[in-house]
């Protein structure tokens, strides 16, 4: 029976991997900070809770996965987001996206690739970003951490193919209609734009060999879009986002004062969300 | 070049990493320019070389938020232009890579940057300067090194996406250096063999980055090995 890991597998795209493995008859493990979430999950899954932004934690998660049967599809999908102005959004909040989003991905993998718990011919998927093609000003950490994670992923291709047959993969979505996506999006209510999490899910249950995987027509158009002209989608990125975004969240800025004079104050925090 | 100093506006820069390769070489070249440095390192002040230059420098450890705060709001006061510097790696594939190298590494060259920048934003808006990230020519895939190759490309991303945001306060520039001859790589893991005797100068690089932060436009600048050899002409007839 294939062996699945998926991690922040509890909600958004990484629930909807949980299902289209099980549809697939896989046996799966889901690691998640979500305790309430994981309690939730169909019948048959193992859980493993864990929140990747506490070292200790990393660690013990890092333990039970070295103690338990290898894997033949592993997902390294859990991520949080916080959007909003660099220098309003709190340092600590950044820290911890960090740790998420780009530590924790890259010490389990290490730990799974010397524990040996990667099945030969096994799979290895990081979920990125599009940001990675056009950036995404309004969430620079983020951005960066996603960035991060793919270049990771592209320096493990050939060296984990080479000595182990393991076939390192990365998926890029667009805005998904989830819930992380939806509390980071500056427009909220505009779901037509979005993918729904179960067709990123399916896009990577099917390719299995390409390296780069961007579901759907829109964000391989955005992708092009982002790799021919990278100031241009920049600066669209920068009309689209972070300008709405400025609008959202208030600025300790002159230029901006005037314009945030007649919107109500609203505190940074109230955009911070996290979704493991 | 004493003419240029005199017509060059004299700026207070800091300088992290300080305590030794591009960053003392940046310090090295920023003094003899003239210009107010500010540097940090690791090392302690009273464990520098004896020729080093006389600056205002502290010993900060990266990986300690309080520790970077306390620097910023004692030690800044007025600041045209901030060049970080400071980073580390480990040559070595994921096999022979360790859980809590990983996470020191990232701290130091991904977690710090993030801290130095917000911490420092107000003071570089309040003079329209500049912030300088220094990456690496890895940032793009380096099958030898993928946490830092990982961390490099962190700091490219966010120096783009931060860019965008701080277009019209605060100009960003991601300065990406080729391999240099700083003993980094040897300290790395790297063994030394005659590619290294082919590095780029640490004191090329330095002008380099220090140039490159002044560009009109473009967030990104690498620092190749084609653009030394281009400026070498330029450095003869100064």
């Amino acid at each position: 029976m294939t062996r699945v890991l998926i991690t922040g597998g509890a909600k958004g795209l990484g629930q909807a991997c949980v299902r289209t493995a099980l549809t697939d008859g896989c046996h799966v493990t889901v690691l998640d900070a979500d305790a309430n979430g994981l309690t939730q999950l169909p019948a048959g899954v193992s859980a493993i809770y864990a929140d990747l932004a506490d070292a200790a934690e990393l660690r013990s998660a890092i333990n039970r996965l070295s103690a338990s049967e290898p894997f033949d599809i592993v997902i390294m999908n859990a991520g949080i987001n916080a959007t909003g102005p660099f220098e309003t959004l709190p340092v600590e909040r950044q820290a911890k996206l960090i740790a998420v989003n780009l530590t924790a991905p890259m010490a389990l993998t290490t730990a799974l690739i010397q524990a040996d718990k990667i099945a030969r011919d096994g799979r290895l998927v990081f979920v990125s970003s599009l940001s990675h093609f056009v950036s995404y000003p309004g969430a620079s950490t983020y951005a960066g951490t996603k960035d991060g994670l793919t270049i990771f992923a592209r320096s493990l291709r050939r060296p984990l193919r080479r000595s182990l047959g393991i076939r390192v993969q990365v998926v890029a979505p667009g805005p998904m209609d989830t819930d992380h996506a939806t509390e980071h999006s500056p427009s909220p209510d505009d779901r037509r734009a979005r993918v729904a999490p179960a067709f990123v899910a399916d896009a990577i249950w099917r390719n299995r060999s390409g390296f780069l995987i961007v579901p759907g027509m829109a964000a391989n158009g955005v992708s092009i879009l982002g790799r021919l002209l990278p100031g241009v989608a920049g600066r669209i990125m920068r009309r689209m986002i972070f300008e709405k975004l400025q609008v959202r969240t208030p600025v300790q800025d002159t230029h901006s004062a005037r314009e945030q004079s007649s919107l109500h104050a609203l505190h940074p925090d109230q955009f911070l969300t996290e979704e493991p | 070049m004493k003419r240029q100093t005199a017509n060059r506006l004299l700026r207070t820069y800091l300088v992290t990493g300080a305590s030794s390769g591009i960053g003392l070489a940046v310090v090295k070249q920023l003094c003899a320019q003239g210009h107010r440095v500010i540097g940090t390192g690791r090392r302690s002040g009273t464990s520098l070389p004896v020729d080093y230059p006389d600056i205002d420098y502290r010993a900060v450890d990266l990986t300690e938020a309080a520790a970077i705060e306390r620097f910023i709001d004692d030690q800044i006061v007025g600041l045209d232009r901030a060049i970080l510097c400071a980073g580390a790696g480990f040559y070595r594939g994921i096999e022979e890579e360790c859980v809590s190298d990983v996470e020191h590494i990232v701290s130091i060259n991904f977690t710090a940057q993030i801290r130095l920048a917000h911490g420092l934003y107000g003071k570089l808006a309040a003079r329209h300067g500049r912030l300088g990230l220094v990456g690496s020519v890895a940032h793009k895939r380096a099958a030898a090194m993928p946490v830092y190759a990982a961390t490099k490309a962190a700091l490219d991303g966010f120096g783009r996406a931060l860019a965008l945001e701080w277009q019209d306060r605060v100009a960003v520039r991601v300065l990406h250096p080729g391999p240099t001859r700083t003993g980094m790589a040897e300290r790395a893991g790297r063994p030394a063999d005659w590619l290294t005797k082919l590095m780029l100068p640490p004191h090329a690089v330095a002008d380099m980055v220090i140039d490159g932060l002044e560009a009109d436009r473009g967030y990104r600048r690498t620092i190749s090995y084609g653009r030394y050899l281009a400026r070498l002409p330029l450095r003869a007839v100064r």
